[in-house]
Parts: C-alpha cells; sequence; structure tokens
C-alpha cells in the first residue's frame, strides 16, 4: 500500500471502527514503529478528526515537541477552545508567517474536519469554533460555501447550528445570501424547510407547492439583488423574535441611491448639501412612507435616471403622491 | 396617558384593585404619565395586562432562585420526567406530561436544567402566563411546547416586537448586544434581560442587575483588545396582552 493510501485508511479508522480500537492501534504502531506513527501523524494529507482522536495519545506518549508545525498550533487552539486554557503557544516569537500558519492550521482543521460532522459532539464543537475564528479573526470567506452545506446538513439531521449560523452571519457577506436562497430549489424538503426558517419568509408558503417555491425564490433573489447596496448587518435580529435575517435596508441610502457601510449602515461616501436636505426631509416621514418613496426612488433611478434626477427636485409630498400613483403602497 | 373605552382614567381609580405598594400600580403610573396613548376596550383589558407584566416579574424572580444553571445550546439539559432533549439542545415536552406540570416543574428543580439566556426568557412568559391562566387553560392553550430560544415559538404565547414604544415597562424583554464577544465564547454576544422595574433587569446567568452592571459583566467576556462596549438595543419584546386576554374569555 502507498503511503497516501495508507494516510487514507488512517485517516478513517477512528470513525468506521471507533475510538478505542482507533487508539489501541496506535497504540501497537507506537510500540513497533515510532517513526512510522510519527510520519502518519504529521502527514500533510492527515484529516483533523485524525488527529483530535490521538490528542489523549500524544499527550500520553510526549509527542508535543516531535509533532509538525500545523499540529502544535492546532492542539494548542484545541486545549483552548475545549478547556479555556490560555494557549501553550509562545506568542513572543510571534512572526507574521507564525500568524499564516495559524490560519492555514484552522483551514485545515475546518475543511478535512468537516466532513466527519456530526459523529462526535466534542469535535464538533471544535469545528464550530474554527468556523468562527477563520470568519471572525481571519475574515476568511473562502470556507462559506463549506459552511453554508455544513449548516444544511446539520439543520437536516436536526443537530445544533446556532454557532455556524452566527459565524455565517458574521462574516457580513451579503452575496453568500443567494447561496442560502437557492436552496429554495432544492429537492430536499429539509433544504426548503430551513430557507423559510432562516429567511423568515411568509409562513404560508406551502413548501410542497413548487410553483410557490419557484416565485419566492424570485421574489428572494430580487430583493437581494435591490438592496445589497444599501443593506447593513444588525445582529440583535438573530437573537429576536419574529425576525431571523440579521440585516436592514438603509431606507435613507436607497433613497438618495448611496452605498452604505454593511457594519454601520451609515452612508459611504460624501454626500452634497442638496443630498443633505433631501434626506433632512425623507427622515421627517414614518417609517412607511420612507419604504415606499425608498422603493420608487430605487426603481425609477433604474429606469430612467433623468426622470429620477427631476422627480427628487420636487417637494417630498409630491415625491409621495408620484411614488403611489406609480403603484407603491 | 391610559385610555379606556375612548376615555383618559385617572390611576388612583385602580386603588381598589391593587395595594399602594404593587407592581401593578408603578406599571400603570408609568403609563398613565408616558408620552405614548395606551388604549384599552375596558377595563378587564387593562387590568389584565396589569396582572400579567406583575406575574411576568414574579416568574422571572422565581426563575432566578431556582437555580437553573446557564448552559449553550450544545450543553443544555433538562429533567427527562417532563421533557425531551433533542440533539439541537432545545427540550420538547414528553407525550403524556401535562404542560402547567413540565413548565412548574423548571421553577421548582431548576437544578436538572441548564439553558441559555433566550431560551430562559421564554420560560419566565410561559411561566407568567401559568399564572394567569391556570392549568386547565394552560394545558388546552399550550398543548405541544417546544423551549428552543426565540425559534418554534408558539403563536399563542403572542410574543411580539414593540420597537416602536419607547417607554420600558416591567414584563418587558430587551437585549443587550455584546459586538466585540470573544470568538471562542459565542454564547455571551448579547443577553436577553427583563425589566423587573426599580432600574433592574434580570438575565439568566447574570442575575437581578442594573442595566450599567450588565454591561460591564457583558464587556468581561470580550475578545483581547477590544474598544466596543456591549450596549442595550431597542428592541422591545413583551406578550400582546389584548390578544391573550381574550383567550380567557
Amino acid at each position: 500500500m502507498n503511503d497516501n493510501a495508507y494516510v487514507n485508511e488512517f485517516n478513517n479508522l477512528w470513525a468506521t471502527h471507533g475510538i478505542n480500537e482507533y487508539e489501541n492501534y496506535f497504540d501497537k504502531l507506537y510500540g513497533n514503529d515510532l517513526e512510522r506513527a510519527l510520519f502518519l501523524i504529521n502527514h500533510e494529507n492527515l484529516d483533523f478528526g485524525a488527529l483530535f482522536f490521538l490528542k489523549s495519545k500524544i499527550n500520553e506518549y510526549n509527542l508535543y515537541n516531535s509533532m509538525s508545525e500545523r499540529n502544535k498550533i492546532t492542539l494548542s487552539l484545541i486545549n483552548e477552545f475545549t478547556g479555556g486554557f490560555r494557549s501553550s503557544i509562545n506568542f513572543n516569537n510571534m512572526t507574521i508567517s507564525f500568524i499564516e500558519n495559524v490560519h492555514l492550521a484552522l483551514k485545515w482543521m475546518f475543511n478535512t474536519g468537516a466532513k466527519h460532522d456530526g459523529l462526535s459532539n466534542e469535535l464538533d464543537e471544535v469545528l464550530d469554533k474554527t468556523a468562527i475564528l477563520l470568519i471572525k479573526i481571519f475574515k476568511d470567506k473562502s470556507i462559506l460555501k463549506d459552511l453554508i452545506d455544513l449548516i444544511f446538513k446539520r439543520y437536516e439531521k436536526g443537530f445544533f447550528i446556532q454557532d455556524l449560523v452566527w459565524a455565517f452571519f458574521e462574516s457580513r457577506d451579503i452575496d453568500s445570501l443567494i447561496l442560502i436562497a437557492s436552496r429554495l430549489k432544492s429537492d430536499n424538503k429539509k433544504d426548503i424547510e430551513f430557507v423559510c426558517n432562516f429567511l423568515d419568509l411568509a409562513p404560508s408558503i406551502n413548501i410542497n407547492n413548487k410553483a410557490q417555491l419557484d416565485k419566492n425564490y424570485m421574489i428572494l433573489i430580487n430583493w437581494i439583488y435591490e438592496n445589497h447596496l444599501f443593506l447593513y448587518y444588525c445582529s440583535e435580529n438573530l437573537k429576536h423574535v419574529g425576525s431571523k435575517l440579521p440585516y436592514r435596508v438603509a431606507l435613507d441610502a436607497k433613497y438618495i441611491g448611496k452605498k452604505v457601510d454593511v457594519d454601520t449602515g451609515k452612508i459611504k461616501e460624501k454626500i452634497s448639501n442638496y443630498e443633505f436636505n433631501l434626506l433632512s426631509q425623507f427622515n421627517r416621514l414614518n417609517v412607511k412612507e420612507k419604504t415606499i418613496l425608498s422603493n420608487y426612488s430605487y426603481r425609477l433611478n433604474r429606469a430612467n435616471i433623468y426622470a429620477w434626477n427631476n422627480w427628487l427636485t420636487y417637494p417630498i409630498s409630491e415625491q409621495l403622491r408620484i411614488a403611489y400613483l406609480g403603484g407603491m403602497s | 396617558m391610559i385610555k379606556v373605552s375612548g376615555k383618559p382614567i385617572n390611576v388612583d381609580n385602580l386603588n381598589t384593585y391593587f395595594s399602594d405598594n404593587s407592581i401593578q400600580l408603578k406599571i400603570a403610573n408609568t403609563l398613565s404619565s408616558s408620552n405614548e396613548t395606551y388604549t384599552y376596550s375596558s377595563l378587564e383589558q387593562l387590568l389584565f395586562e396589569l396582572n400579567l407584566r406583575a406575574s411576568t416579574v414574579n416568574s422571572a424572580l422565581k426563575l432566578s432562585r431556582s437555580n437553573m444553571d446557564f448552559a449553550s445550546f450544545r450543553k443544555s439539559r433538562c429533567n427527562p420526567d417532563f421533557w425531551n432533549r433533542n440533539d439541537d439542545g432545545s427540550f420538547s415536552l414528553k407525550d403524556g406530561v401535562k404542560p402547567s406540570e413540565a413548565i412548574r416543574d423548571i421553577f421548582n428543580q431548576g437544578r436538572k436544567y441548564g439553558t441559555e439566556c433566550a431560551t430562559a426568557m421564554v420560560i419566565v412568559f410561559y411561566g407568567a402566563i401559568l399564572d394567569i391562566y391556570k392549568d386547565e387553560l394552560f394545558d388546552k392553550t399550550y398543548p405541544k411546547i417546544t423551549l428552543n430560544g426565540w425559534d418554534d415559538l408558539d403563536k399563542n404565547l403572542g410574543l411580539r416586537d414593540y420597537e416602536e414604544i419607547s417607554d420600558v415597562l416591567p414584563g418587558d424583554c430587551k437585549y443587550i448586544k455584546n459586538p466585540d464577544v470573544s470568538p471562542l465564547t459565542p454564547e455571551w454576544q448579547g443577553e436577553n434581560v427583563l425589566y423587573i422595574g426599580n432600574n433592574l433587569y434580570f438575565g439568566h446567568g447574570i442575575g437581578n442587575k442594573t442595566e450599567a452592571e450588565m454591561i460591564k459583566l457583558l464587556n468581561l467576556r470580550r475578545k483581547s483588545g477590544s474598544t466596543e462596549s456591549a450596549y442595550m438595543t431597542n428592541p422591545n419584546i413583551h406578550q400582546d396582552f389584548k390578544y391573550l386576554e381574550k383567550k380567557m374569555n
């Protein structure tokens, strides 16, 4: 058997034979051929799960100093995640390449660990924290697609998803909402059910009605497309009744067609005195009127920018009257 | 201002229903002196709200004394005599168990339970309604209960966000957000808190504290080098009292 095949077999041992047998196998290997044992654990194709369930053996046999850089970092991270202990990493010698290695270790943990999700509560908890660190500390959005897949798989099995959902939303990546929305077209009813709950769609949606689902998919995609420049993140929605989507539309920005900062909802660009005056009047309106005006403004801007500029010169009451006539309600 | 059947009422007239130091009268005085106008179609409707708000506060105080642990969903636990613990950490009422007894068990045997702050708030609201509805109506109204934070809520709980109202009254649930929470303790990304009066809030896992004290404690759970403090947010959740009062009649 060549080395890669041997490592692949070793990777799956704990999942197929159980952790006790896996540890016994390692005991024998350690006793007969230490070099081979270290070669396996330090191999670049080792999966995170295979290392995770050997952590007590690595500790027992004092093998930490024989570990690769990746494994040392990973073992320190696991200690911190599971025991709350301060990392044993010597941060006095921290260099740029070390920080990069931490990032790489976390990516390895997530990418190779996710395939065994659901087999161990302890491993799943570490995976959750790995995803959170990758997104919140390293701003790494490359894992978002796999993170979404993991969320849907866990939801289907009825497992814990809150921390992964939080990690996903903390990425503040509005475009990836489309990946979630696209699951409305899935053949898997649990996927559809999740999207309806996750994105807080109308409770009257019948998940067995394909035409209704297709229609809602288009509504959702159009809503994301229309508002993606004006959405900002407000995580308290996640913890509240009646609203799961932690984004709000900055209506003032949508009204004058300016992008907002996704973190604060504040308009990114400098605004002119003219725009400032427009917003002063706009902000005196109630929420319903603001919504009507901002929606009409966006659509008119897209259809005919000259007409839009002209419409903005009217008194705000006249703008509203035209918006209502234009079918806004 | 309080209006009953379209007419403003004098809070002094409520003295026949409540004692001077009662929480109900304090709430009524706040409603009366507010810039908002609180309207009720009948006196019974107003009394119902005052009583349910008082029950909600009492329910929070009872839960606070129950020794129920704070636990993330991943490590939640419940009394298997009354509840099934699901794989996602939520609790579902066991078949054949009375909902009223199951909810009551959480308050009486809190040490057998561990959950997070949103679920604790939902338990508080159920406990409050149980106190008002009594067992028979409670069991009929809520035959199947799942405790899963703000998810899987029974619509008959009547919980809604009244963000547009600025008054904070005893029985209102607020949220303190901790934007710079340590990534390793996401369970402290915020705390759902219930206003219990006298500038105090109940938060499961923290206890009964002022807003400033709650914020100070959440700030201890931030990532290293953080400069952004936790803060109270606008949303304001409570029961739809008029809806719940109708169910009694």
